[in-house]
């Protein structure tokens, strides 16, 4: 069903009055200019809902056209106060899962350029935690109607109030970069079974050091953050975990791992690490780049990813097809030993609760609870005009029955190995 | 006859493509002398904001449908120009670099650099004058 709403209608309105124009407004102090992208999608399968990110606002299932997800709007905003101080503003017209309104204001900064190779930015930007981490939005800049899904669909940190600093340095022929970012920031998570988590990281510090050299680029980047809060699910599951997991005097059998699974458990305070890798090599014909990623998470409920992808492109005139490869892969948890059964009818008896029902439920998500999945990309890129360009997509995913969590499942009973295939399309430009 | 008119059109062509050579242009009061495609492309890329000396650059672009950009930024990248606006978008957007100001004329161009002490331009060479230093010539 195509849904055209007032979004689509503003955003082929700006369009249209901008068409002639390569940038909004551009003065020596103030620079305004825009992006815009009209995209959707088609999906194949309708027990798993595709979501193009863990914060998508609207989930795809089998005869779902969908637009509004991937559609956008925003504009930006640069006024040079003096030859070393700048404000920036970007705000993004989108729907999206936000906490409050002011979520769409994505960057709101300070610039601080001391020297040229410095600079150092307070407020609200977008981390860097991978290579694409502050452009992803931005479709024009991309030969892919999304960034990939297997890699940058389980990280959708959209932006950090905080403070960060980079130091870019001629280095043999190259050129390097370096930079670090500190803050916090907010984000609510689709879970796979459509409950909204909502997450606050505090402690947020990542790095990241780049290389260029003619047309090579190395790229690493390390960020760590804490959950600053705990989820409700959890909270609950965590009273009668620590009922179950006291020590009890015999005949009863304590169950041994009982503290360190509850500990384990819980996810307030709990730490996330996530490194990438990346290459990339550029020759205006011809870009292979590609991407390794690592996070790890001291809290077993959320699953530990490996995931990677490699992408080629050929330029040829105003066409750009390419071929993309990825996957991610969840390690095998820790296993845990079970409470005894007779321990948990003794204590479901004395509380009056089914703690049967809930393990097992604790216990089925601990063993299910993983992101396993590869795919190929096929697409093109066809840059028609200046500032504005056309492309089609098609992607083909095999899920793994346990490996479905960057989806809404829609019926767990069903859920198998499945294959789904995905068209996608997009109108971008930037203005 | 045919043929002679056909040869003198080439020529002409050619001719005309070969006198249309890019300069790279610098205020002249910039200690610069001269510069190297690579420290050129780093400017215009926003990779390096800054003069082999280490002082700041301030690069001058011209309009988008100038034929002299796109020719610039073929011989320097490599890149066409969609290739150009695409890069500097996945660059602008992020709020931490600006694209080169774009200017309409490259008049005004050589004006600029004449005026501002930082600023580097292209032009073509028939828009060259004596209040600004030439550090690159483009081979076409």
């Amino acid at each position: 069903m195509i849904r055209m709403n007032k979004f689509i209608k503003l955003a082929i309105a700006t369009c249209i009055i901008f068409s002639h124009s390569s940038n909004l407004y551009a003065r020596d102090k103030l620079d305004i200019k825009g992006f815009l992208t009209i995209a959707g999608y088609h999906s194949s399968n309708d027990n798993l809902g595709f979501q193009p990110h863990l914060s998508s606002s609207d989930v795809g299932y089998k005869g779902d056209d969908e637009y509004l997800t991937l559609s956008k709007v925003g504009l930006q905003l640069n006024y040079q106060l003096s030859t070393q101080f700048e404000l920036v503003g970007q705000i993004v017209a989108q729907k999206e899962v936000v906490v409050d309104n002011s979520d769409r204001i994505k960057i709101a900064t300070l610039n601080y350029s001391p020297t040229s190779s410095l600079l150092f930015r307070i407020g609200r930007f977008a981390p860097r935690t991978y290579l694409l981490s502050d452009s992803r939005l931005i479709g024009y800049s991309n030969n892919e109607v999304i960034p990939n899904h297997d890699f940058y669909a389980q990280l959708p940190l959209s932006y950090v109030n905080g403070a960060d600093l980079t130091y870019n340095f001629g280095l043999s022929d190259g050129v390097g970069t370096a930079s670090i970012f500190t803050g916090r920031t907010e984000v609510n998570i689709n879970a796979t079974d459509g409950n909204t988590l909502n997450s606050k990281f505090k402690n947020l510090l990542g790095f990241n050091l780049e290389y260029q050299t003619n047309n090579w680029l190395y790229r690493f980047g390390y960020t760590q953050s804490q959950l600053a809060n705990s989820w409700e699910q959890v909270d609950t599951a965590i009273q009668f975990l620590t009922l179950v997991s006291q020590d009890y005097p015999s005949p009863l059998v304590s169950w041994t791992e009982g503290k360190e699974f509850v500990e384990a458990y819980r996810v307030k305070d709990k730490w996330f690490r996530y490194k990438t890798l990346a290459v990339q090599y550029d020759n205006s014909i011809w870009r292979v780049r590609a991407e390794i990623g690592d996070l790890a998470a001291d809290s077993s409920n959320i699953p530990k990813n490996k995931n990677a992808y490699v992408s080629f492109s050929r330029t040829f005139d105003q066409f750009t097809p390419f071929l993309t490869l990825s996957a991610i892969k969840t390690s095998s948890p820790r296993t845990f030993s079970k409470p005894d059964e007779g321990l948990v009818q003794f204590l479901s008896a004395q509380s009056n609760q089914n703690l049967a029902f809930g393990l097992q439920q604790v216990f089925q998500f601990a063993e299910t609870s993983a992101y396993n999945q590869k795919s190929i990309s096929l697409g093109v890129r066809y840059d028609f005009a200046l500032r504005q360009d056309i492309k089609l997509q098609f992607e083909r995913k095999h899920v793994e029955a346990i490996g479905s969590n960057l989806w809404v499942v829609k019926d767990f009973s069903k859920i198998k190995d499945e294959y789904v295939s995905l068209i996608m399309f997009s109108y971008d430009r930037v203005f | 006859m045919n043929i002679r008119i056909l040869i003198g059109l080439i020529c002409f062509v050619f001719s005309s493509v070969a006198s249309a050579e890019i300069l790279v242009i610098v205020n002249k009061n910039n200690p610069i002398s001269s510069m190297s495609k690579q420290e050129i492309i780093y400017i215009y890329t926003g990779r390096l904001m800054a003069f082999s000396n280490g002082e700041q650059a301030q690069p001058i672009d011209l309009y988008d449908g100038s034929q002299e950009k796109a020719t610039f930024y073929k011989i320097t990248t490599g890149k066409r120009l969609s290739q150009i606006n695409s890069y500097w978008a996945k660059l602008s957007f992020t709020g931490r670099l600006k694209p080169p100001l774009a200017l309409e004329t490259q008049q005004a161009a050589v004006e600029y650099v004449v005026n501002n002490a930082n600023a580097i331009a292209y032009i073509d060479e028939k828009y060259l004058t004596d209040d600004v230093k030439v550090v690159f010539r483009l081979d076409s």
